[in-house]
């Protein structure tokens, strides 16, 4: 595949991981330690709370109206990618300057191997101090929220990440080397879920009864492999401590590096953003070719007065949209162009004082393409993907109680069987089932077929017989004349208005439903009507029902 | 224009147009949805992607339904925009998947295009009801959007005014969305209902008369008498007795 040498049982590269939590938040104006609870939505969903709404129960992620059911004084903020990019630019910038293999995981985490800057600067925990004092340095400002890092070191990416979390803020979290599987021993399964496209896997071990990282170290590799396939080996190998998916520390074959002049010079972000999406497809198109995807890219920017900015993005995890070629498009765009933003607003020593002339793009972490990310299963949650975005938007339009899907209820009249709820209430990306109770008995239910127009709220109709009287039902459930035509309200005049001549009717079909209920005291729970089926000498079949010593028009088989 | 940097091997050719020949097609058969036996007659590919349907007449709402069951059932999603009291029980009956219909209810008017211009982004099929107020340039504008979308858009023609269902096509009432100018337009007739008689029985089945026009339909005019349902509950093709009448014309 490519000149890589196979990943061997050595102990992966140290990695040092940079954690600002919960970015999106200090990104958008408010400051960590903010009494105010905050909310980060993007599409119904919580991307990101800060400490006092996480104090009030508030979990990531969480569906926006039970975080608001919590946080009913919350502050709401709309995620915007870009602006946390943007932001975080002046942290990758002042790390740069401690070594340029800084990779950048997502808005708010950021890693780098830490073999020669701990030399440089004379141990792992001097490094860690070092790093929290250039950070806080470049970022505390007085117009700038107070942020709170956290570092950890340890032996690959996602360990190091782990180690992060659990350190104390503005302090770092040291692993030593070869300690790693004890330090993930202890671990439970779910501090994993985050960082996983596909954590259906951990709720598998979780029911075979595994409860810790230590848990999974402690199974048969061979066996690992055999049940659980790849994304179990992966973790197998990650809890004891060799990494599964390093960092790209050695340069990919020069031939995969795509680069674009850009004629005249871009200052603006959407042009770069334009460019970068057509040489994407570029370089995307060729990785395919190869049967490889890559989950990090570098980007560089070149300015005509020989400036250049160079940031290595990740491209794999949670910030990623949509799974597919497009996806991967898509994101090196966006990153592309929120680089060009974030290295133009810069601190002002750093900027670039002429037009981007040429943007390249070097891919790393080069990985055979998957079935899953083009085809089938990809192809499915593609089409989901958009369906949840438009339904959001429809939301948004509409109002969420206006646009509903459809859940099976059971009942025996007239639109009874199904029910609609609002559709974001209910995930629409979970496969469902929605179907009549088949076997299920419901005595009095009108047979198929069913009308295709159910009038809810009914309304209000006259049966009439040939002298024009109205048709009434008896307690036995007998008409007391043949029905001649059939009427309702003209919603125009709102005055007794179109007639339509009956052609043929069936006997009505009482019902009695809740018959134990007592009318004086509990509000008519109890429903008696009669329900009919009539056809018009038109050809149209409607369903009236007598209730309450009226008609109404119920439903109409259209 | 791309400028590969760096001096190397190229790939060899053979293994490029491996690349190139292994990525998913998109053949035609996926630019169409596919339809029931019942109306492979009237589109023996499936319906176009990306065409503007009118349905009309007394039996219009079971048409659509019928026409965008198999559509649903192949994993496709839809969407019921201002679709007043749809029947889910006979939309079920007619094998429409429940689990991929969304249903939007418009109150406000003001966002209606929007509205319907966001399902076409997302779905593949949208029926647009009579309680959607649209403008006629609205609709020229969503029919291109849809065109551009690849969805199907379908304007259901009942006779309705405010939410109320004022009787079969008298003519009288304002027209559902789409009733003039869309690719394919679909008429039912007056229907025949069985298994009522007076005062006795129940509704069994009913024999419709359909009637397709359009551009885009092949032979672009296509008659058929259907019942919808049968008394098993199908919906095919009645061999008809007698000559079939002249419709009501649109």
């Amino acid at each position: 595949m490519t000149g890589r040498p196979a990943p061997t049982s050595a102990a992966p590269p140290r990695i040092l991981v940079t954690l600002l939590a919960d970015w999106p938040v200090i990104a958008a104006g408010f400051a960590v330690d903010e009494s105010r609870p905050v909310l980060v939505l993007r599409a119904q969903q919580v991307v990101a709370a800060n400490a006092a709404a996480r104090a009030e129960g508030v979990t990531v992620p969480m569906r926006r109206r039970d975080a608001q059911r919590l946080t009913p004084d919350a502050e709401i903020v709309t995620h915007d990618p870009g602006r946390d990019a943007r932001a975080f630019e002046v942290v990758v910038a002042a790390l740069h300057t401690l070594t340029p293999r800084v990779e950048i995981v997502e808005p708010g985490v950021c890693a780098f191997p830490t073999r020669g800057p701990s030399r440089y600067f004379g141990g792992d925990t001097a490094l860690i101090e070092r790093v929290v004092t250039v950070v806080h340095d470049a970022w505390g400002r007085t117009d700038r929220p107070r942020a709170v890092v956290r570092v950890g070191v340890a032996d690959g990416p996602l360990a190091a990440r782990l180690a992060a979390a659990r350190a104390t803020p503005d302090t770092g979290y040291l692993v030593a080397p070869g300690a790693t599987a004890a330090f993930l021993a202890p671990l439970p399964l779910d501090v994993l879920h985050p960082h996983l496209e596909d954590p259906d896997l951990l709720t598998t071990w979780r029911q075979l009864g595994l409860r810790t990282l230590g848990d999974v170290a402690a199974l048969p590799a061979e066996a690992v492999l055999g049940r659980f396939g790849r994304p179990g080996m992966w973790l197998h190998r990650f809890t004891c401590g060799l990494d599964p998916s390093p960092l790209a520390l050695t340069d990919p074959p020069v031939d995969l590096r795509v680069a674009v002049p850009l004629d005249p010079p871009a200052r603006r972000g959407d042009t770069v953003g334009f460019v970068a999406r057509s040489l994407a497809e570029e370089l995307v198109t060729r990785l395919t070719a190869r049967g490889t995807t890559c989950t990090q890219v570098t980007i560089g920017l070149h300015s005509d007065h020989e400036e250049s900015h160079e940031r290595t993005w990740r491209l794999d995890g949670p910030t990623r949209p949509a799974t597919g070629i497009h996806g991967l498009v898509a994101a090196i765009a966006d990153r592309a162009r929120w680089q060009l933003e974030g290295w133009v607003r810069g601190p002002v020593g750093t900027r670039p004082t002429a037009g981007v002339v040429r943007l390249e793009l070097q891919p790393g972490d080069l990985r055979p393409a998957e079935g899953r990310q083009v085809g089938f299963w990809g192809g499915e949650r593609e089409v989901e993907a958009r369906v949840v975005r438009a339904l959001s938007r429809l939301e948004s339009l509409m109002g969420p109680e206006a646009v509903r899907v459809v859940e099976s209820r059971g009942g025996r009249q007239v639109g009874e069987t199904f029910t609609t709820v609002a559709a974001g209430a209910v995930g629409v990306s979970v496969t469902r089932r929605v179907e009549a109770p088949a076997g299920v008995p419901w005595p009095g239910r009108i047979p198929a077929p069913s009308p295709a127009l159910c009038l809810d709220p009914p309304q209000a109709a006259e049966v009439l017989d040939a002298q024009g009287c109205m048709v009434q039902v008896d307690g036995r459930g007998e008409l007391s004349a043949d029905p001649a035509a059939v009427r309702w309200a003209d919603p125009g005049t709102g005055a007794g208005g179109l007639g339509h001549r009956v052609a043929a009717w069936t006997a009505p079909w009482p019902s009695d439903e809740r018959w134990w209920e007592d009318p004086a005291t509990n509000n008519g729970a109890r429903v008696r009507q009669a329900r009919m089926q009539l056809v018009t000498d038109q050809g149209v079949a409607l369903l009236v029902s007598r209730r309450d010593r009226r008609w109404w028009l119920i439903g109409v088989y259209a | 224009m791309v400028v590969v940097s760096g001096s190397s091997a190229p790939v060899p050719a053979s293994r490029e147009t491996l690349g190139i020949r292994a990525r998913a097609l998109t053949p035609a058969l996926q630019r169409t949805l596919p339809v029931g036996p019942v109306w492979q007659g009237a589109f023996p590919h499936g319906l176009p992607r990306g065409a503007t349907l009118s349905v009309g007449g007394p039996a219009a709402r079971s048409c659509t339904f019928s026409l965008l069951a198999a559509a649903t059932r192949a994993g496709s999603w839809i969407a019921l925009v201002g679709v007043h009291g749809p029947g889910w029980e006979a939309m079920g009956e007619l094998d429409v998947a429940l689990d991929r219909v969304i249903t939007v209810e418009t109150s406000d008017h003001t966002h209606d295009a929007d509205g319907v211009a966001g399902a076409l982004d997302g779905f593949d099929a949208v029926v647009i009801g009579v309680e959607t107020r649209l403008s006629s340039s609205e609709q020229r504008r969503l029919a291109a959007r849809a065109r551009e979308r690849g969805s199907v858009l379908i304007g259901l023609d009942e006779a309705w005014a405010g939410r109320r269902w004022v009787g079969p096509d008298t003519g009288r009432f304002p027209r559902g969305a789409y009733a003039t100018g869309a690719d394919v337009t679909v008429r039912t007739g007056p229907s025949t209902w069985y298994g009522v008689g007076q005062g006795s029985g129940r509704l069994r089945s009913r024999h419709t008369p359909v009637e397709l026009t359009g551009r885009r339909l092949p032979g672009r005019h296509h008659t058929t008498l259907l019942a919808l349902p049968d008394r098993d509950g199908s919906v095919h093709p009645v061999e008809p007795v007698a000559p079939v009448t002249p419709l009501v014309r649109p």
